[in-house]
């Protein structure tokens, strides 16, 4: 009886059950369905993706800069060693571990992904053509630092397998066409609408893409085709066609209302001053001056210590490329004749808030009333040429290096709130430097077009005009008289020097601090988890 | 739903009430009265229980019971805490007295199992009951306090002296690559979420303050008993979250007789256990000549830690509880007061606990119905003290750097706000600083059982557990100089946890024949939970700018609507719901108390999982032979027991974050700004741990000597990981199980185990037993061996990196690392090369490596020794660990030194050691230091003065000090280290970054009883 009641209740007890499925109940979080309807958040998220990557001074700037002969970032003590992160950089010693690449590659990885989000959500045709645009930047950066694409289709945009992954040759392809489909197509804004993507964005990214596909394809002896230099010309015709100038003074590109005073942006990040630019994020610009600033620079809102971080530098070798470069009446309010590039010249708004003369600071640093500024140990702060990768002396290692501002601060909100220095991404002096470029390799090089290129950028600068133009000097990287050094004087810390240094065969040359060097340099090494997660990467060699 | 299933559980007890009419046997009825063997004073609370069924009952506060049995029982098993237990034939006896003999040892006690309780020699796998009475003693903040150093196996870090703070308790090792490795806390019978509805807090440039202990509404006080399972087969029963061990907490109940009212109190001081030894001024002043710094010498002589020291905190605690009842209505109500105060100015817990409990019996007993309810609020005030601050630092940091000649606070009463060096002043910000959260927990059960025959009961739990935490948080715009927004701060934020449990069981405890009795449980079980949130952050007022005009009583989080409109920030969230629904059963035979086989299986979904796998099944079994029983080991004489165990079993463990991981999420950032989480594993399966265990109970020598000893051997398969993704796909990474397999949506991922390998053992002997002196000793050790292993990646230089270095000279720097053949978080560093002797620079240091050291200790142990004299007892509590590494980022970033340089404060151990103002600041070996000690937790002295007058009795007086001392050789506040220094959810181990010092307390208590 008892036993038998027992198997009844146990029949009822297993009844009773099997009412609740389980099913997942999100709660703030959605399921994600692709739809027009979110077509336009997921887009803006993908533009979001660029702000920490193009902004950070540890992210894409980092890579492009910190591995050439234009910056570095000394350890000072207590400061700046990181592990070692930014000397292995310069010195090009790093290895697969290095966070930075890691980060990049991730970023960029997210940047392609939120793209296809995008792209397998309904968008309308501008919409999907500002998607391909986007995903094309990740793929060019990708090729560029990594020399392997991973991709998907958009049909597959939610798989989470394995995914194929583009040789340089193919990812060259594929870009070329997705940019080029883009150009015909014509669905996007002409011009320069800050941070979203235009025709002659993508018209600037073609000719990047074409440009360096010799190096792409052999990044130790890179060749140049002719076909690819003529498109490169005629897309930057394209360009300068569309009525863009170089600003009178260089620096009005880079401060705080360039928005308004710089004529050259053919891509550019807003920071209009607003956190939130209907769905767009301001982007935290003030690393560009706070990390080379030293800690007692002058910032009228913070009394001690809050000016800078007191890092990033040149050297003297690169200083030395300007005309002009060591002379001049410091510290007076009258422009000197030099080359307007090196900097040193009073900027309205910041020169007499602070006492900073944008460009290349060396030498000693006053604040607005002219009076010379401390470093730490009360010694003068005076930014020497001389530099090394550890600096060991204690008296001069917070001031030793030639400092760099491109961008002038914007001091209404220099390291809190929004700046509204606009990031220049794709400039209009670069274009006419490229088409110079081209005209040089292209089968029959045109020298004279090169010239008159070049010179429109040199007289506009301040600096003398040439009488002829050479390519790069392979004896001497820092030889002034080179297109390569005219692009490092007009381009400098915009993140293009590995990419042309590389592309005009010296990357792997000796320069200031980095006495020897290996070809496994030309490429990062592919993050170590992504080889497990994607067994169709594989790691670059000598990695 | 929960609705449904409550309707459904209830129509069974119903269906099952009318089915049982008819269904009792005849009954007989036995009186008697248990007294105590030593002065023959009755012992009430002891519970009576006719063998063989499941009749039994507790003594009155008279000591007498009444215990209505079927005529087939011919045992009664007397049994209470403290005394042997005995079993007594009451073969044609109606009345039976007995008088109870103390025992020492615990193999006798009830112990508290999932779902039921054992006797301890009934037990047969690894089960530690640690009773109110050996419990760690002292001030107790939060229950898990309770048992430091006193189970084998359970390692519990509480390194933070904030009182409240979150700890770490991990029972053999660590499971878990992920977060997730906390065992589960079953509080009489209800499971808990484990998470804190403390809202999180992320200042800018302070960073985040550390997580809030889930328990803290606890009042110790309330409990009767913690059981910790530490085996598969003693888990298992909880299946899906049994695999990090289970605690199963007990509170105390009414006992039968008239009603008696327990009062404590207490009150003490709090100080600094143990300081960083920064240079004095005078040293300061010698220091600045001997590295030739700049002058920075302001002339005042000042300790700036001492002067973020609340002096003598005090710490107070008052308890009161009242019980009674008769033998078919039992009821306890208690209430405690306590205020903490912390050693940090500005910081300390204040509690107010409320309980009631009450156990009712009707319809002849067969029914029964408990009915238990904590109410508590917790308010918390917090110092500004991060987990991981950069340059900025937090309150510890900046004072332990300030320069000690420079005074904080001028003359005319102002504090100094221009330092030279630039850092903030940390008295000032320790004013300007506000940040308390206020939690409400209720934690409520109703439990109805019914006896349908006197060997089969059905039981229903319904238990809900509601918390909801209001945090107020401010920066005032007037101090200087620190990484917050010009114009000062605030945050309002609140959460809210909500989770639910319905159980089922039906329970038959039959004796199948005179030798072979039979304990079998089934049931079923729904847990649910939620959690959201919702905060506003304000800056840049107007008032409050400056020092000298402040108005009173003026709060930025009472005014968000103060500050400046365009920056504003708010957000809401709630997190994805958790449902698991499980069936389970346990079955234990004894056979003539010789040979035991337990037998346990439980199948548990949960939403967290697919389609694919939604559900899994988690058996065990264990067997013990009670040795001593046998005939050849009768009477002789040394063995009082001896218990040999087996047990194998598979427990799972699905604690992940996000629970979404099989779906594919969207999120909104901000105003039409959203991107896709992470698209869905439906392949996602639970994590499986295999666990072996061997062991032997023993008490020897007229129990004279008692301990047990286990071998473990746990394998976690399958172990979810939150792998990286091919790029490019959403999220980066997504959540899979490192299973070797190729799945149908994820393809491919290698294969990887966790190895847990260890021996533990505990020990007591009562070295002294006499009428006026007794003294007793009890130690445990576990030795446990801790392996990630995964040949396939044996060629990468790691799977992921963890602890996450912070502050100066280390950005992006992390020192540990998981890879093949590694214990899990194992030091990753570069080996320090030493500095040059003549520039006193240390050389580039190269990769990092593996093998400098283990933050994993090989053996954590535990001390006890109680000794009585006539009405003295002492009573002290250690622990420690040895074996283990500790990187000491607070040295590497905080007093390194080129502060001398910089104006600020170095370590003393700097001194003379040929290093180089200008030596980089790098994570290297350098900072590994040796994180083996000894630490006095607790001693108390207790004097027992028995009855004042007529009207109180058991009056106590002691007094009592918490962390009196350490040794160690570590440097830094405390080698218990539980700083979250987690990167990407990995967590971390033994990375110390200026965390809150550890508080000594000394307080004086009295107990008396009405």
């Amino acid at each position: 009886m008892k036993s038998k009641f027992f198997i009844i209740a146990a029949v009822l007890l297993v009844g009773i059950s099997a009412c609740t499925k389980l099913d997942q109940k999100l709660g703030g979080d959605v399921v994600f369905t692709p739809s027009a309807g979110v077509a336009t958040s997921l887009l803006n998220g993908t533009y979001n993706d660029l702000t920490g990557l193009l902004h950070s001074q540890d992210q894409i700037f980092s890579l492009q800069e910190n591995t050439t002969d234009e910056s570095l970032v000394p350890t000072r003590g207590g400061d700046w060693d990181d592990n070692g992160v930014w000397r292995v950089l310069h010195n090009h010693t790093w290895t697969s571990i290095h966070g930075q690449p890691i980060s990049v590659f991730n970023g960029l990885g997210k940047l392609q992904s939120d793209a296809l989000a995008t792209l397998a959500s309904s968008p309308t045709a501008q919409q999907a053509d500002e998607a391909y645009f986007l995903r094309s930047v990740a793929q060019f950066y990708l090729l560029d630092l990594f020399g392997q694409v991973p991709y998907r289709t958009v049909a597959e945009y939610n798989s989470i397998k394995a995914a194929p992954v583009l040789d340089a040759a193919a990812a060259v392809d594929t870009l070329v066409a997705t940019l080029s489909g883009i150009i015909s197509r014509n669905a996007l804004p002409t011009s320069n609408v800050p941070y979203r993507a235009s025709v002659d964005a993508a018209r600037f990214l073609l000719m990047k893409v074409l440009l360096n596909k010799g190096a792409y394809l052999n990044r130790e002896a890179p060749t140049f085709n002719d076909a690819d230099m003529q498109q490169v010309v005629s897309l930057g015709n394209a360009i300068v066609a569309r009525g863009y100038q170089l600003t009178p003074n260089y620096f009005d590109n880079f401060g705080p209302n360039n928005a308004t005073t710089g004529k050259e942006a053919i891509w550019s990040w807003p920071n209009n001053g607003s956190s939130n630019n209907g769905g767009i994020n301001a982007g935290g610009i003030n690393a560009r001056w706070m990390m080379t600033l030293h800690y007692n620079s002058w910032d009228k809102n913070n009394t001690y210590g809050g000016a800078g971080w007191n890092g990033f530098s040149t050297v003297a070798d690169f200083y030395n490329t300007f005309e002009g470069h060591g002379d001049g009446t410091p510290n007076t309010v009258i422009d000197t004749t030099k080359d307007q590039r090196l900097g040193g010249r009073f900027y309205p708004g910041v020169t007499n808030e602070s006492g900073l003369r944008p460009g290349l600071l060396a030498g000693l640093q006053k604040n607005e009333a002219g009076v010379g500024e401390v470093d730490r140990h009360g010694n003068a702060l005076t930014f020497t040429p001389q530099v090394s990768l550890v600096e060991t002396d204690k008296n001069t290692l917070e001031i030793t290096g030639i400092r760099i501002v491109k961008y002038p601060p914007d001091y209404s909100a220099y390291s809190g709130g929004n700046q509204k220095n606009q990031l220049q991404i794709f400039r209009f002096a670069d274009v006419l430097l490229m088409i110079a470029e081209a005209k040089l390799r292209q089968g029959t090089p045109d020298a004279a077009g090169a010239l008159t290129l070049v010179n429109q950028v040199r007289t506009t600068r301040g600096a003398t005009a040439w009488g002829s133009v050479t390519l790069v000097n392979t004896g001497n990287v820092s030889d002034p008289n080179t297109l390569l050094a005219e692009r490092g004087r007009e381009l400098y810390w915009e993140s293009w020097r590995r990419q042309d240094l590389i592309r005009f065969g010296v990357f792997l040359k000796p320069w200031a601090l980095k006495p020897s060097d290996d070809p496994k340099y030309l490429l990062f090494a592919i993050p170590s988890d992504q080889l497990v997660a994607n067994p169709n990467l594989k790691q670059n060699a000598g990695y | 739903m929960l609705v449904k299933q409550l309707l459904r559980g209830i129509g069974l007890s119903i269906l099952l009430v009318v089915l049982s009419q008819s269904l009792f046997a005849q009954e007989k009825t036995i009186t008697g009265k248990i007294t105590d063997s030593k002065d023959g004073s009755a012992v009430p609370g002891v519970t009576v229980t006719a063998k063989g069924t499941g009749a039994g009952t507790q003594t009155r506060s008279d000591g007498t019971y009444s215990l209505t049995v079927p005529n087939s029982a011919t045992t009664l098993v007397i049994s209470s805490v403290g005394y042997a237990t005995q079993e007594v034939s009451i073969s044609g006896k109606s009345s039976l007295d007995l008088a109870l003999v103390a025992s020492t040892t615990s193999l006798n006690e009830i112990v508290v199992v999932g779902y039921g309780t054992s006797r301890r020699k009934d037990l047969t796998g690894a089960v530690s009951s640690v009773q109110s009475k050996d419990f760690v003693k002292g001030p107790v903040t939060n229950p898990d306090q309770l048992l430091i150093g006193k189970v084998s196996g359970l390692q519990i870090i509480n390194s933070s002296g904030q009182p409240g703070a979150v700890t770490i308790v991990k029972i053999r090792g660590t499971n878990s690559i992920r977060t997730g490795n906390n065992p589960l806390y079953v509080v009489d019978g209800i499971p808990l979420d484990g998470r804190s509805p403390r809202p999180g807090l992320v200042n800018s440039g302070l960073g985040t303050t550390p997580d809030a202990n889930p328990l803290t509404y606890i009042n110790p006080a309330d409990i009767a008993s913690i059981d910790v399972l530490k085996d598969a087969s003693a888990s298992a029963i909880y299946g899906s979250r049994g695999a990090n061990g289970v605690i199963l907490v007990t509170t105390k109940k009414g006992l039968v007789g008239p009603a008696r009212i327990d009062v404590g109190a207490s009150y003490g001081f709090s100080g600094v256990m143990r300081k960083i030894k920064v240079l004095d001024a005078s040293e300061y002043r010698s220091a600045l000549n001997t590295y030739s710094a700049p002058k920075s010498d302001s002339g005042a002589s000042i300790d700036p830690f001492d002067e973020i020291i609340h002096k003598g905190a005090p710490t107070q605690n008052y308890t009161v509880s009242f019980n009674g009842g008769t033998e078919n209505g039992r009821y306890r109500a208690s209430f405690l007061y306590s205020d903490q105060q912390g050693i940090i100015r500005k910081s300390g817990l204040k509690k107010y606990v409320a309980s009631f409990n009450d156990q009712h019996k009707f319809l002849d007993r067969r029914l029964s119905l408990d009915f238990n309810i904590i109410a508590a609020n917790v308010t918390e005030k917090i110092a500004p003290i991060s987990n991981d601050a950069g340059s900025a630092g937090n309150i510890i940091s900046l004072a332990l750097i300030w320069n000690p000649t420079l005074p904080l606070i001028h003359s005319d009463g102002l504090y100094n706000q221009t330092n030279p060096s630039g850092q903030t002043n940390p008295l000032a910000l320790s004013d300007a600083y506000n940040d308390q959260t206020s939690i409400t927990t209720l934690l409520g059960s109703l439990s109805a059982g019914y006896k349908i025959t006197p060997d089969l009961e059905y039981k229903i739990l319904l238990g809900l557990n509601y918390g909801t935490g209001v945090r107020q948080q401010e920066i005032q715009g007037w101090i200087k100089s620190l990484g917050n927004p010009q114009g000062g701060s605030a945050n309002t934020a609140n959460s809210q946890l909500f989770s639910e449990t319905i159980t089922h069981t039906l329970n038959y405890i039959k004796q199948i024949t005179p030798r072979l009795n039979l304990n079998a449980i089934g049931g079923y079980e729904y847990w649910k939970t939620t959690y959201q949130g919702s905060g506003i952050f304000g800056s840049k007022y107007n008032l409050n700018q400056s020092q000298t005009d402040i108005t009173p009583g003026y709060h930025y989080y009472n005014n968000i609507q103060g500050g400046d409109q365009s920056q504003r920030v708010d957000y809401s969230y709630k997190d994805p719901q958790v449902e698991l629904q499980s069936y389970f059963a346990r079955v234990v035979l004894n056979y003539n108390d010789r040979y035991l086989l337990t037998g346990t299986f439980r199948a548990d979904g949960s939403s967290k999982f697919g389609e694919n796998n939604k559900y899994a099944y988690f058996p065990s079994v264990a067997a013990a032979w009670n040795i001593t029983n046998e005939d050849f080991l009768k009477n002789n004489g040394i063995f009082n027991s001896l218990k040999l165990r087996v047990g194998y079993g598979e427990t799972g463990n699905q604690e992940f974050n996000p629970v979404d991981a099989a779906l594919q999420t969207q999120t909104y950032n901000s105003y039409n700004n959203s991107s896709v989480n992470h698209y869905g594993n439906p392949d996602l399966k639970w994590e499986t741990v295999t666990a072996i265990d061997a062991g032997v109970d023993f008490t020897l020598w007229k129990s004279r000597i008692w301990g047990y000893v286990d071998y473990f051997n746990k394998v976690t398969h399958d172990p979810i990981v939150d792998f990286p993704i091919a790029l490019p796909s959403a999220g980066g990474t997504v959540f899979k199980n490192m299973d070797g397999q190729t799945h149908p949506t994820v393809g491919y991922t290698p294969k990887a185990t966790v190895e847990n390998k260890g021996v533990e053992v505990s020990l007591g002997v009562a070295i002294i037993e006499k009428s006026d002196l007794t003294w007793n000793v009890s130690a445990n050790a576990t030795f446990v061996k801790n392996k990630f292993k995964s040949a396939e990646l044996s060629e990468l230089p790691f799977l992921k990196n963890t602890g996450g270095l912070h502050g100066q000279g280390s950005s992006g720097a992390y020192s540990e690392a998981i890879a093949h053949d590694q214990p899990l978080d194992a030091f990753y560093l570069p080996i320090f090369p030493g500095f040059d002797k003549t520039t006193g620079v240390q050389p580039p240091s190269g990769s990092p490596v593996f093998g400098v050291g283990d933050p994993n200790p090989s053996c954590y142990y535990g001390l006890t020794t109680e000794l009585g004299y006539k009405k003295w007892t002492l009573s002290i509590n250690a622990h420690g660990n040895f074996g283990n590494m500790i990187f000491n980022n607070t040295a590497m970033s905080v007093l390194n030194i080129s502060n001398i340089i910089g104006g600020r404060n170095i370590a003393s151990n700097l001194l003379g050691n040929g290093e180089s103002t200008a030596n980089p600041i790098t994570p290297t070996t350098r900072f590994l230091e040796k994180g083996d000690y000894f630490k006095l937790g607790n001693a108390t002295i207790n004097y027992n003065l028995g009855k004042l007058g007529k009207a109180i009795r058991n009056v106590n007086l002691y007094v009592s000090g918490n962390n009196l001392f350490v040794i160690t050789k570590y440097n830094g506040f405390d080698p218990e280290v539980n700083i979250d220094k987690a990167l990407n959810g990995i967590p971390s181990l033994g990375v110390d970054y200026i965390g809150y010092p550890t508080a000594r307390t000394i307080i004086f208590g009295v107990n008396f009883s009405l």
